[in-house]
């Protein structure tokens, strides 16, 4: 399904999150050019008027001056409001749009959501998109501006002698367009650089940053990233010169055909005042408000039209974000589970679409309920795919994946999420309360003593007594009041949440890879006291830690190669048996 | 005092940067002052005639406008040469401004990188490098460009009525004040809304960030997250909205002074004409002109408000790193001497703004050709003892002696190599990431590619997809840093543990080929994975950044408790 996001959509958008600043910012620049073409008609007629009482014909027409007057304040007060106006959309697009990104990206499907390309693709994006839709917006009312600017232009002028008015308007045109044209060329001749200059960015963090300093001092590489850094940004200057080059000779080129443009307006307008179809008021009034206009168009025109052509390519990556695949419901219904019996994978394979080899290669296992098993190979042996199929992440894969019969991908999202409980290597610390932390999802039926009983084991007691508000504590520096936890402290937390958590399926993924040996022995001996009587599975490259599993299943290259107790697979003298003896020969010595 | 040195400075790098440019762009800038004053002139006059233009010669009005437009004409060719050598200029400025600070921050001790207030330094000075010209540029142009105009215009206000020049001061004056106050305003904003920014941004991360997304799906806690999300962006567009209003308020006396002034100084020129002290051409001119004129004004509030002072700060971190000139700073090139001895002597050492102790007292000697393991729990001062050995950090007390003799001037050592624990993954050539270990040496890469076992990559091929290149997994990458490493020339060699997730049978793997390679090396490897024991000759216990076991294994399960601890618990596992 894809979605398209027309330049229209600025306004609309706009419009949805803040009806009155949008129409407020509208209304605004309205009025502001209504000042503009006001203000030519009637410094005309003042100018007029004191001409006529030179020659002693006239009074001083003072209506038309309070009247200007007037038509300043007007200008003043809509520039303020329009300030205000924009400000005021901003701060309700900020909102909209980052939680319209956001709750889209809680829909993708999670194997889109890991390839790289659509991770550059929510970076350009944004986070917080509404800078540029307010850009946006604010381009088309410039443009818009603009036109009703010349619109001015020419009815003036035309009130005198259209012939005239249409002749100027051939004038500005060609203008327009080459103003145009140079616009678009400048931003693709930009796209091209920051490429350069992006690299060479990227050798200059090299040559200051905190990461690369112990090699970056010990190799004495300055002097190479100096040249790396410097032929990158050489060429990207001289991409700029050559462009800037044709640009700025375009745009000189451009400029002095509008002096010449407006010169030669002058000139013929001149004969109109000559024959008195025109007032030397109006004449006055009219060159000075094309000077002025053309003036700014020649600043602010070749702008504008990049940044209108800079929204073309983000609106289209926009509509690329819009359109990644979602997951639906479909075809899911409820499931009630209060005991694991089976679990089963028949015949499962599963690629990334960008990848041709296979994750999980025609695997085939079979698990009984309240067993702990430990899923053990090498890096890239499909432990980690095998639970994300199982935990729902990715459903584009063939053959079946049944609990208790039931597959997957029948069974609805929420009901599945409910299944489990993940303690992930990479855990989260959320700057929350200790206790949202503990328990994501309060219920009432907690059992108190229970949890007392994780958090002694755990260690998590004493810690817990030396909060300032017990359970209730913030933590992290998000709040003033905040406690920042330990790296250690907060790993004991994130897997205390996993075992306290009532689910039906556990899995530790790798939870023990950057800690010390003491505290990794200590943590396995937890599992399994906390674990008993439950369907856990326990992911790791550590063979020491997976004999507290019941069961071990060896995978390679996406297959299951052996399956069975440790004393079994130690028997069979097969991979496991390789594996174990490798690590156990590091501790006979 | 400060700042006005900072903008001399500016000036003086600004204009040594490229002599030439530096006169040709400003000369051309002037001369663009000189002809915009121009236009103001004969378009008076042009107006002049036209309201009299039954009784004048029309000669005089063609020429009027021919000057006009003549005037303009060369004006834009000239506005379109400068424009094209600003950013030519401002290039070259840049360019020569960052080879400065890269030349400053290369001599930087790797110490100073521990501390994230020079981290802060270094990134508001390489934003600063950036914005000199733009100090520069301010000024002259202010001076040379605006100037001749305005001086033009004030002539002509002044020759219809004395105080009018004065009106225009007394309101630049107000102006400036009131945006002085707003400035404060603004900030505020920033500051009170700063939390509220950070909270959102935590927020959306947990829902969004590929490290957590899996885990707040699978806990349910979306909705959760995404309600703390709607108070967190109502409460900023509340308090954003208190001090915008403000801001408004004052934003409408500025234009209502303006107005005012404006209003003033027409009522004024009006009064002028009527009483015939100045023609109707004139007061066209001026009632057309006070547009510019009070554009130009704002535009030169603005430029001296907000623009400079906040540039200003910038360059003077810029500044601070480029005048510095550090004792502690690495002098000279890297010693050749071959090292045959390290003897460490009542060492201790202590991190930048910590008052612990990374390393305590410690008295250490180590021989040419041994091979040593250091374990010991996360945080015990492993990986800090390998910095000082190997000359990257000074101890705090206490002498590192090689072959010896202290070091002096902070120089490293040429004949030492290490892979560390957060190795470069750089996004150049296989070969490039390589050389970068020893970048004044011809010798082939082949041996070292094929002993690490990565034949298999063309060494053109760029690496790391930051840029598009191949992407290596963990494991390669390892054994691309381990290539690098045992690429230079060394005698000594160091092998701090990986950080991210190797399996077993690969890191297993890691540390053989490290010890091949090593065979008739110096070499120490530090882990907290008893793995790599069996292939050293002596082994280091540390804890709480002291040595308490030094030995053979045998030694040590009989002396080292902790050593013992470590041991039967991972030893435990496999029994």
């Amino acid at each position: 399904m894809r979605k398209k996001y027309p330049r229209i959509q600025f306004i609309i958008k706009s419009f949805q999150a803040d009806k009155i600043g949008a129409l407020g910012m509208f209304l605004t620049k309205l009025v502001a050019s209504i000042s503009y073409g006001l203000e030519i008609l009637l410094i005309a007629k003042l100018l007029d008027s004191l001409i006529l009482t030179f020659t002693n014909s006239g009074t001083v027409d003072i209506g038309s001056f309070l009247a200007i007057i007037l038509v300043w304040l007007m200008k003043s007060v809509s520039e303020l409001l329009y300030k205000a106006s924009k400000e005021h959309v901003s701060n309700s697009l900020s909102k909209s749009l980052s939680l319209e990104v956001l709750s889209k990206k809680q829909r993708i499907q999670y194997q889109e959501l890991e390839k790289k390309e659509n991770w550059d693709l929510m970076e350009r994006v944004q986070a917080d998109p509404s800078p540029k839709w307010i850009e946006g917006y604010q381009n088309l009312l410039d443009i818009w501006e603009d036109v009703l600017r010349a619109g001015w232009i020419f009815i003036t002028i035309a009130t005198a002698q259209w012939v005239i008015a249409i002749l100027t308007l051939l004038f500005l045109l060609p203008y327009g367009i080459l103003a145009v044209r140079n616009g678009q060329e400048e931003y693709t001749a930009y796209e091209e650089s920051t490429r350069h200059f992006r690299i060479a960015d990227y050798f200059r963090s090299i040559l200051s940053n905190r990461e690369n300093v112990e090699e970056r001092i010990l190799f004495h590489y300055q002097d190479w990233g100096k040249r790396k850094w410097k032929n990158e940004y050489s060429q990207a200057v001289q991409i700029e010169r050559k462009a800037n080059r044709k640009i700025f000779g375009r745009m000189g080129g451009l400029d002095i055909l509008s002096a010449v443009t407006t010169g030669s307006i002058a000139f013929i307008l001149l004969w109109s005042l000559l024959n008195a179809s025109m007032t030397s008021g109006l004449y006055i009034s009219i060159i000075k408000g094309i000077f002025e206009f053309v003036d700014e168009m020649s600043v602010s025109l070749a702008p504008t039209v990049i940044s209108f052509e800079k929204s073309k390519y983000y609106l289209r990556d926009y509509s690329a974000f819009q359109s990644l695949p979602e997951e639906t419901e479909e075809g899911r219904e409820p499931f009630v589970c209060d005991q694991i019996e089976t679990i089963e994978f028949k015949d499962v394979s599963f690629s990334y679409p960008s990848g041709n080899t296979p994750i999980i290669d025609h695997l085939h296992l079979t698990l009984y309920g309240n067993r702990k098993y430990a899923l053990v190979g090498e890096n890239g042996a499909g432990k980690t795919t095998l639970i994300k199929l199982l935990t729902g992440f990715y459903s584009q894969y063939e053959g079946e994946i049944l609990i208790n019969g039931r597959e997957v991908r029948t069974i609805k999202r929420e009901d599945l999420r409910r299944l489990f409980s993940v303690v992930y290597q990479n855990y989260a610390k959320y700057e929350t309360t200790f206790s949202q932390n503990l328990l994501p999802n309060p219920t009432s039926d907690e059992k108190d003593e229970e949890i007392q009983k994780v958090l002694t084991s755990i260690g998590l007691r004493d810690i817990l007594g030396q909060l300032p508000m017990g359970m209730h504590t913030p933590l992290g520096k998000l709040d003033p009041e905040g406690v920042d936890l330990s790296g250690g402290q907060w790993q004991l937390l994130a897997i205390a949440r996993g075992l306290i958590n009532d689910a039906r399926i556990y899995v530790l993924d790798e939870p023990t890879a950057s800690i010390d040996p003491i505290k990794e022995a200590e943590i396995y001996r937890i599992f399994k006291q906390a674990l008993q009587n439950k369907f856990a599975f326990l992911i790791t490259h550590r063979l020491g830690g997976a004999r507290i599993a019941d069961e071990i299943i060896v995978l390679k290259d996406g297959k299951v190669v052996e399956q069975g107790t440790h004393e079994e697979l130690l028997r069979q003298s097969g991979k496991y048996h390789e594996m174990y003896q490798e690590q156990k020969s590091w501790y006979e010595k | 005092m400060k700042s006005k040195n900072a903008i001399g400075k500016s000036f003086k790098e600004v204009y040594s940067a490229s002599k030439p440019l530096f006169i040709w762009n400003y000369g051309l800038t002037l001369l663009q002052g000189l002809l915009n004053a121009i236009p103001v002139i004969a378009l008076q006059f042009f107006f002049d005639q036209i309201t009299r233009i039954h009784e004048v010669d029309t000669k005089g009005i063609f020429l009027a406008l021919g000057i006009v437009v003549l005037v303009k004409t060369v004006n834009y060719a000239i506005r379109a040469i400068t424009s094209y050598n600003y950013e030519y200029y401002d290039l070259k400025i840049s360019k020569d401004m960052v080879n400065k600070l890269n030349a400053k921050i290369s001599r930087w001790n790797a110490l100073r990188f521990e501390d994230s207030q020079n981290l802060d330094l270094i990134g508001r000075a390489y934003d600063g490098s950036r914005y000199l010209r733009r100090i520069v540029d301010t000024i002259l142009l202010i001076a040379l460009y605006y100037i001749p105009e305005i001086v033009v215009i004030l002539f002509y206000l002044y020759s219809a009525n004395a105080y009018l020049p004065l009106i225009v001061f007394v309101i630049l004056a107000t102006v400036f004040l009131i945006e002085k106050i707003q400035e404060r305003f603004y900030v505020n904003i920033e500051k009170e809304t700063a939390l509220l920014t950070r909270k959102i941004k935590t927020y959306s991360g947990y829902l969004s960030a590929l490290d957590y997304y899996k885990e707040t799906k699978l806990l349910g806690l979306q909705k959760y997250f995404m309600e703390l999300l709607h108070a967190a962006f109502d409460q900023r567009k509340t308090v954003r909205w208190k001090f915008f209003s403000k801001a408004l308020r004052l934003d409408g006396c500025e234009k209502g002074i303006l107005l005012a002034g404006k209003i003033s100084i027409i009522l004024i020129l009006f009064l002028c004409v009527k009483q015939q002290a100045i023609t109707i051409g004139v007061f066209a001119a001026l009632l057309t002109s006070l547009n510019d004129v009070f554009n130009m004004m704002e535009g030169f509030i603005n430029a001296f408000s907000e623009g400079l002072t906040e540039v200003i700060e910038k360059v003077r971190s810029f500044f601070a790193i480029v005048d510095e000139d550090p004792e502690d700073a690495i002098e000279g090139e890297p010693l050749q001497d071959d090292i045959h001895q390290i003897e460490l002597k009542h060492v201790s050492f202590s991190y930048p703004n910590q008052t612990i102790e990374a390393i305590k007292n410690i008295s250490l000697t180590i021989r040419e050709g041994e091979h040593i393991a250091v374990v010991g729990k996360n945080g015990s001062g492993k990986t800090t003892l390998v910095k000082l050995l190997s000359g990257l950090y000074t101890p705090k007390t206490g002498d590192i002696l090689y072959n010896g003799i202290p070091l002096e001037n902070n120089r490293l050592f040429e004949k030492q190599s290490a892979v560390f624990q957060n190795y470069g993954k750089y996004a150049v050539s296989l070969e490039e990431n390589i050389r970068l270990s020893d970048t004044n040496s011809n010798r082939m890469i082949d041996p070292i590619v094929k002993a690490v076992d990565m034949t298999g990559l063309n060494s053109q091929t760029v690496l790391s997809n930051l840029f598009g290149g191949i992407e290596l997994s963990g494991g390669q990458w390892q054994r691309l840093a381990i290539a690098r490493g045992f690429y230079r020339s060394c005698q000594w060699i160091y092998l701090d543990e990986p950080t991210s997730s190797i399996d077993p049978i690969e890191e297993g793997a890691l540390f053989k080929l490290f010890h091949d390679l090593g065979k008739n090396k110096t070499s120490i490897i530090v882990t907290h994975r008893l793995g790599s024991i069996r292939f050293a000759d002596r082994i280091l216990v540390m804890d709480g950044g002291e040595i308490i076991g030094d030995g053979t294994h045998e030694e040590l399960m009989l002396q080292c408790e902790l050593y013992r601890n470590i041991w039967n618990s991972q030893a435990r596992l496999f029994r």
